[in-house]
């Protein structure tokens, strides 16, 4: 009987502690998730991706530190002004992102993802870059999108790149709008898979759906 | 039974407790780097666990954490090396740790050596220029040496087209297609008819002109080399086709996963053109030329690629041209040319990367000056691999290899009648060359380099050091400086004679400061460079190996400036180019030392670009000046006394950019000298005075005062180009 009550312990206390650092899990991303959307200033950002990042190197198997460490560092480079350092939080976003795409190679949204680093890259010489990183940026929502077609960050995403491509390339405001449509349908009916999931994109699509009227 | 039961409920209530209330020990420290300054927003944190934090604006954290005993505390930074530290968790009293961050080595914020060399890319951070400013350039017509020639140290020869750099004659620059030589880069041409390059700016994703002091892994040129690294993968499959004012064009480009094969195929003809704008020219035939090309690109693995390109293209022209003794000579050209580059490199580990190619390129011209006829076939060969390795984090190795088998064959006949006079050699040129850059620091780096030829014709070996430094002086300054030893064989026309000379040489000395801020450029050049064993030759007998001999000799010295503004004019960009050139020679038939008839003292370039996007539209204007050239009057004391008037030119081009059902679009319209300058770019003599013993001239100057051009660039293919 004792030694049957030893085990029944052992394994409460085994249970519980993991569901106590499982829960630290969930808080702690979760706090680091407030960070990352309340942050305003690029050092702000930092925090949040530093934290990120810590959880990564502790959570070894889990890609969604590495997720939100490459969006951090994508929104970091936005509001750099240096052209080759904004090249370099990018290469920091994309080591996350390799890592990630490691684990979990069929997650439709780090090809979301790979695809938004892309189009960051457009922003530090447009001219230059436009054609090459939009063409990739493509192909990685194209990927995307057979990888899970219901991904509405797919649409939102591929709206973004229409729109900012030149009417004379075939891109522009009109050429975007079925796409924004699109992503509107998918974002209705969009359940993250838990509450650290990704879960962003729909507030920016009805803002630009906004302006069509 | 009871009794346990209540201790296990007890127990398991306390679990949740037991975590809580798990006593936190703080820790504390700073990030600094290696000059004791700040590391702002540092990762610092306990390996495999949440706890940590970030530094704050002095360097310096403070947090919390669970974990007791020997732990392991990292610091990591964007740019720095990242560190770690043990340090011992005790009950009592906190811990301290401190962090002193290496700067990581990095491509992006390193020092690059700039000293000669002017860059152009689309991804690098030193870039100076784009591709597409090279294609943009008003006055340049898409031509890449019509847009070098708006670079500092430059010369503008208005009636060659070719590069003449630093005080140097135009064969002493050399083209290099991804590492490989190209032997004839420009058009076939006859005398005063400018040339242009074979190659269309479209081809290349970067271009590094330099006008002195580059890598031992370039010879054969004693003052500049044109690096051009041809495209990767073309992103997508299009179909293009152009109509122009002097020709029609047509494109196709196939895009598989890993491969794309791409076709060109185009015909162009002067001769409506000529028919409708006056020419200085009395064209027999206006030129005509067809071509096509064949381009290839495979990914062999992630890191490997294969290209081959191969291009053939055929020219005619014919011309009844003036003398200045009053008489017209009937000159011909027929041109055929055949050219092929494949290249493979791979990584072969981490550390080891391979470049290997081979070019082939086959020319054959014949000109017929009234009754002779001249036969000119030149076929080079040319394999080359080489390594690079990293044998340590900031020491870079780079050695290679390279063979160069040249075969020259000239006939020559009076006339029809007339006996053919063959001249000719084969030469085997073997290169070997090893360089290594150092990073002493990311503001400091040295390279150092020897290359070592030995030509079969000339029975003769040679041995150039090259060396190069850079320093950087803050976050967007630096200062490099560039040393190097130079060798060329004489040329074909001198070699086919008499192959018992030896190479010309150069020695380059140069100083550099730039300074890149804001999309803002300047650069500052100084440079002295000594020509030794020049080819010379007595013009009274040209065809006696006797009268060549390297006894010529030089010098250039001079000052060239460089600013850009991308960023003071909304949608406008601009740059200036200013050289001063102090220039002397004595090489060919000179009979003395004197200021080279191609070399002028003030070189001026202001190039100018708009971007209007409501209009969708790009104007460009391109204005270049140049002071007045020598030439030599017979009828005066002395050689190359004389100065032609200075040279003034306005250029200007419009591309608007538009779609036709939904088909990328761009009409294209350019103009040269709008304002009518009168270009003299020289005078020629007769050979003989007058009764009165004058001797009689004629004006060189451009084939037309102006010249127009229109062209419609269609793209099916729907391409995709983020704004």
């Amino acid at each position: 009987m004792k030694k049957h009550i030893l085990f029944f312990a052992a394994v409460i206390l085994f249970v519980s502690s993991s569901f106590a650092q499982n829960n630290n899990y969930e808080t702690t991303m979760a706090k680091n998730l407030e960070l990352m959307r309340s942050g305003k200033t690029a050092e702000e950002l930092q925090q949040a991706a530093n934290g990120f990042e810590r959880i990564a190197t502790a959570e070894q198997k889990e890609w969604l530190p590495l997720y939100y460490a490459t969006l951090t560092y994508i929104n970091i480079s936005a509001k750099e002004k240096d052209e080759s350092k904004k090249d370099q939080y990018l290469d920091k976003g994309q080591e996350h992102l390799n890592k990630a795409l490691k684990l979990v190679p069929k997650e439709s949204e780090l090809h979301v993802l790979q695809g938004y680093v892309h189009l960051a890259r457009i922003n530090v010489s447009p001219i230059a870059r436009g054609m090459k990183y939009s063409g990739m940026a493509t192909k990685a929502f194209e990927k995307a999108k057979t990888l899970n077609p219901e991904n509405p960050r797919v649409y939102f995403m591929l709206a973004n790149t229409k729109y900012n491509t030149p009417k004379m390339f075939g891109g522009g405001p009109e050429a975007a709008k079925p796409y924004l449509d699109q992503a509107k349908e998918k974002f209705d009916v969009f359940k993250p898979a838990s509450a650290i999931a990704p879960n962003w994109g729909k507030s920016q699509t009805e803002a630009m759906l906004a302006n069509y009227n | 039974m009871k009794k346990i039961s209540t201790s296990i409920t007890i127990f398991f209530c306390l679990v949740p407790l037991l975590v809580l209330a798990q006593k936190q020990y703080t820790i504390t420290g700073q990030v600094l780097d290696t000059k004791g300054q700040p590391v702002i927003g540092a990762n610092v944190f306990i390996k495999d666990s949440y706890d940590g934090t970030s530094s704050g604006t002095d360097g310096s954290f403070t947090f919390t954490t669970a974990a007791t005993g020997a732990q392991t505390v990292a610091a990591s930074s964007l740019g720095y090396e990242s560190q770690e530290q043990s340090i011992n968790i005790s009950a009592t009293g906190e811990a301290k740790v401190y962090f002193k961050l290496k700067e990581k080595l990095s491509q992006l914020t390193a020092v690059t050596i700039t000293a000669g060399a002017f860059e152009a890319g689309d991804e690098k951070r030193s870039t100076i220029l784009s591709s597409l400013d090279i294609a943009t350039t008003a006055g340049a017509t898409a031509d890449i040496y019509g847009a070098i020639n708006t670079l500092p140290g430059a010369q503008r020869v208005g009636e060659e087209g070719k590069l003449f750099v630093r005080g140097g004659d135009s064969y002493e620059t050399k083209t290099f297609i991804d590492g490989l030589l190209v032997q004839k880069p420009y058009n076939s041409s006859v005398p005063d008819l400018p040339a242009r390059g074979r190659f269309s700016p479209f081809m290349f994703s970067g271009t590094t002109f330099s006008s002195g002091g580059y890598s031992a892994e370039y010879g054969q040129a004693l003052s500049s080399a044109l690096l051009l690294k041809t495209n990767g993968l073309p992103e997508k499959t299009e179909t293009g086709i152009s109509i122009m004012s002097v020709g029609v064009g047509a494109s196709h480009t196939q895009r598989w996963e890993n491969t794309s094969l791409a076709l060109t195929a185009d015909y162009s003809n002067m001769a409506p053109y000529v028919g409708l704008v006056k020419q200085n020219i009395d064209w027999k035939r206006a030129p005509e030329s067809k071509g096509g090309s064949i381009v290839l690109r495979h990914k062999t693995s992630e890191t490997g690629m294969l290209k081959a390109y191969s291009s053939y293209a055929g020219s005619r022209l014919a011309l009844s041209q003036a003398t200045p003794e009053g008489t017209a000579n009937a000159v011909a050209l027929d041109n055929r040319n055949f050219f092929s580059n494949i290249t493979y490199q791979d990584l072969l580990t981490e550390k080891w990367t391979l470049h290997t190619g081979i070019s082939y390129m086959h020319n054959a011209d014949d000109i017929k000056v009234d009754e002779q006829n001249i036969a000119e076939q030149d076929n080079t060969v040319q394999a080359k691999a080489t390594l690079e390795h990293q044998l340590a984090d900031p020491l870079w190795l780079k050695f290679g290899s390279e063979l160069t088998l040249r075969r020259y064959e000239q006939q020559y006949q009076q006339n029809a009648n007339a006996q053919s006079i063959t001249s000719d050699f084969d030469e085997t040129l073997t290169a070997t060359f090893a360089e290594a850059d150092w990073y002493l620091s990311n503001n400091l780096v040295a390279r150092a380099g020897v290359r070592a030829e030995y030509s079969a014709l000339l029975e003769k070996a040679n041995i150039a050091p090259r060396l190069s430094l850079a320093y950087k002086t803050d976050e967007h300054g630096q200062i490099s400086a560039a040393f190097g030893q130079f060798y060329q064989l004489p040329e074909a026309q001198f070699l086919k004679i008499n192959d018992e000379l030896t190479y010309e040489n150069a020695t380059h000395y140069i100083l550099n400061y730039q300074r890149q801020q804001d999309k803002r450029t300047f650069r500052a050049e100084v440079y002295y460079k000594k020509y030794n064993h020049l080819t010379k030759y007595n013009p009274e007998l040209p065809r006696l190996p006797v009268s060549y001999s390297n006894s010529g000799s030089g010098y250039a010295q001079g000052i060239d400036l460089f600013w850009r503004d991308r960023k003071s004019i909304k949608n406008g960009d601009y740059w200036i180019s200013y050289s001063l050139l102090d220039t002397r020679r004595n090489y060919r038939d000179y009979p003395q030392q004197a200021i080279p008839a191609f070399a002028s003292k003030h070189n001026l370039a202001l190039v100018y670009k708009h971007f209007v996007p409501d209009m969708k539209t790009q104007f460009g204007a391109t204005y270049s000046f140049a002071s007045g050239r020598p030439y030599n009057d017979p009828n005066q004391d002395g050689f190359n006394q004389s100065r032609t008037p200075n040279y003034n030119d306005l250029s200007l081009n419009v591309s608007y950019l538009t779609n036709i059902r939904g088909n990328f679009t761009v009409l294209y319209l350019s103009a040269t000298n709008l304002l009518g300058s009168n270009q003299v770019f020289g005078y020629r003599y007769t050979s003989n005075p007058d009764e009165t013993g004058t001797y009689n001239s004629m004006q060189v100057g451009p084939p037309a005062k102006r010249f127009l051009f229109a062209g419609l660039f269609i793209n099916f293919g729907g391409q995709s180009i983020h704004h």
